[in-house]
């Protein structure tokens, strides 16, 4: 066992442990003290990074003579305006702007990305039992969304509530699925700070 | 007092084990087999089939906090990479990162003794997400302008033929926040080549989009890295966790089964005592 000699590794053992006794101690003191100082760095470093922003793509280029960013800036100042009472609605231009940017540009590849791809894969020759298993699985979780609630009439009259119920089963299998791969994420993150613990600062 | 109940042991009980079983491995590894799957021998075997020369865009998306999942993934490929002699253009949109990814190529590409700004450089950090990505399919220096270090792309040797976004024959997305904008900025737009490297939350909701063709592959979580460095022949730090990972798992599968175990037990008690 060699421990390390590097109080930034050291500092990082210490905060890795306070946070871990959360669990056997609830609010230890160490804990508070690591979750504020953790919250105190986070905002400091969002400062930093944003005035790094506001530096390299605004300050700069105009000291540089490009005014490209001239509207862009006048948009930004707009958005602050909303701390003023009274004169809140002269947000909405810039707001307008953001949203209609971000669906103008998300909008343009989505049918193709999120429609047309999936539901072309969706149809599948019912040569393999995988196809079989999926096509199955995509008809009775359609049949779940769409004939239950106010449709529950025409389950009655067709007997179809065998096919909603196994929509159901076959949603609780892909909810199980991201449930045990949200857990084997959340052992990941802990084996890697106890690897941290275990090789970087006892040197085990 | 709370009356203890053996099928509902204090939680604190259940971490102490868990932590036991986590543990034990790293200081005494057990050496379970590594299987690759099926996706991670996708991603391996469109590496190896890129010419020498090729150029990869490795975006890392993903926060400190999932660092321990998706480094070991990174760092794998990039080992790859660097045997393929393919050229690497690295960018971030997660400023705590930047630093990271120069220590990621630091640890591969200047390891394997390659040459900043002729095999690999370092575009640093990048904001505007998707919107910044839709730029890039116009013009990579008009976003990016300069490399980490400051020095300006155009003097860059590595950007000579690379124009823009479409240029690059491969993306490699390193993901925690969400895999849509790549594939709506790079493959519907462009039809770009993507292989997804993402956390293990997101993989069964992206794991699809191989079937779709809309990605190469989708690497997820610590076991696709562990995967990858069995493939390439290189374990590090996801190997060395794998053990540990499996214990683990079998510690929750085990407190799963005697929870519900539990559960019936109590149900039929119950029903027992509404019948007496």
């Amino acid at each position: 066992m060699h421990i390390s000699n590097d109080p930034v590794v050291w500092l990082a053992a210490f905060i890795t442990v306070s946070f871990l006794s959360f669990v056997f101690w609830n609010d230890s003191p160490f804990y508070k003290y690591v979750q504020s100082a953790y919250l105190g760095v986070a905002a400091g470093v969002t400062v930093v990074v944003g005035w790094g922003n506001i530096k390299n793509q605004v300050i700069t280029p105009l000291t540089n003579g490009d005014f490209s960013m001239v509207v862009p800036i006048i948009l930004g100042c707009l958005l602050l305006i909303r701390l003023i009472p009274g004169l809140n609605w002269v947000a909405r231009y810039p707001v307008a702007v953001l949203v209609a940017g971000g669906a103008g540009l998300g909008l343009a590849n989505t049918v193709q990305a999120q429609f047309v791809s999936q539901i072309k894969t969706a149809l599948l020759p019912l040569n393999s039992i995988d196809n079989v298993i999926m096509f199955v699985g995509l008809i009775a979780v359609l049949a779940f969304f769409f004939l239950t609630g106010r449709t529950t009439h025409t389950i009655e009259k067709y007997k179809l509530g065998w096919l909603t119920y196994l929509g159901r089963i076959v949603l609780m299998i892909a909810f199980g699925a991201s449930f045990g791969t949200t857990v084997m994420g959340r052992c990941s993150i802990l084996i890697g700070r106890l690897q941290f613990l275990l090789t970087n600062f006892l040197g085990l | 007092m709370k009356k203890f109940n053996v099928f509902v042991p204090d939680k604190k009980i259940t971490y102490l084990l868990l932590l036991i079983m986590i543990i034990f491995p790293l200081i005494y590894p057990i050496g379970i087999a590594i299987k690759p799957s099926e996706n991670t021998i996708l991603a391996y075997n469109y590496i190896e089939a890129l010419k020498p020369g090729s150029s990869v865009i490795l975006f890392i998306d993903f926060g400190l906090g999932n660092s321990a999942e998706l480094t070991p993934q990174v760092i794998a490929c990039l080992k790859h990479f660097a045997k393929k002699d393919l050229k690497v253009y690295a960018a971030t949109q997660v400023p705590e990162m930047a630093t990271a990814l120069e220590t990621y190529l630091e640890q591969t590409y200047g390891a394997a003794g390659k040459v900043y700004g002729e095999d690999y450089v370092d575009l640093g950090y990048f904001a505007g997400a998707e919107s910044a990505l839709g730029a890039m399919g116009d013009s990579l220096i008009a976003v990016f302008k300069t490399d980490i270090n400051g020095t300006d792309l155009t003097t860059i040797p590595m950007m000579e033929k690379i124009v823009k976004l479409p240029d690059i024959n491969v993306v490699f997305a390193v993901t925690a926040s969400g895999t849509i904008p790549f594939i709506r900025q790079c493959n519907a737009k462009f039809g770009m080549p993507i292989i997804f490297s993402v956390n293990a939350v997101m993989g069964p909701a992206n794991v699809p989009y191989i079937q779709s063709g809309q990605a190469v592959s989708v690497l997820v979580g610590s076991p696709a890295a562990a995967q990858y460095e069995t493939i390439i022949g290189e374990p590090g730090m996801a190997t060395a966790a794998m053990d540990a990972q499996s214990l683990a798992h079998v510690v929750i599968i085990l407190l799963i089964i005697w929870g519900n175990i539990g559960y019936f037990i109590e149900k039929r008690q119950k029903k027992a005592e509404k019948n007496a």
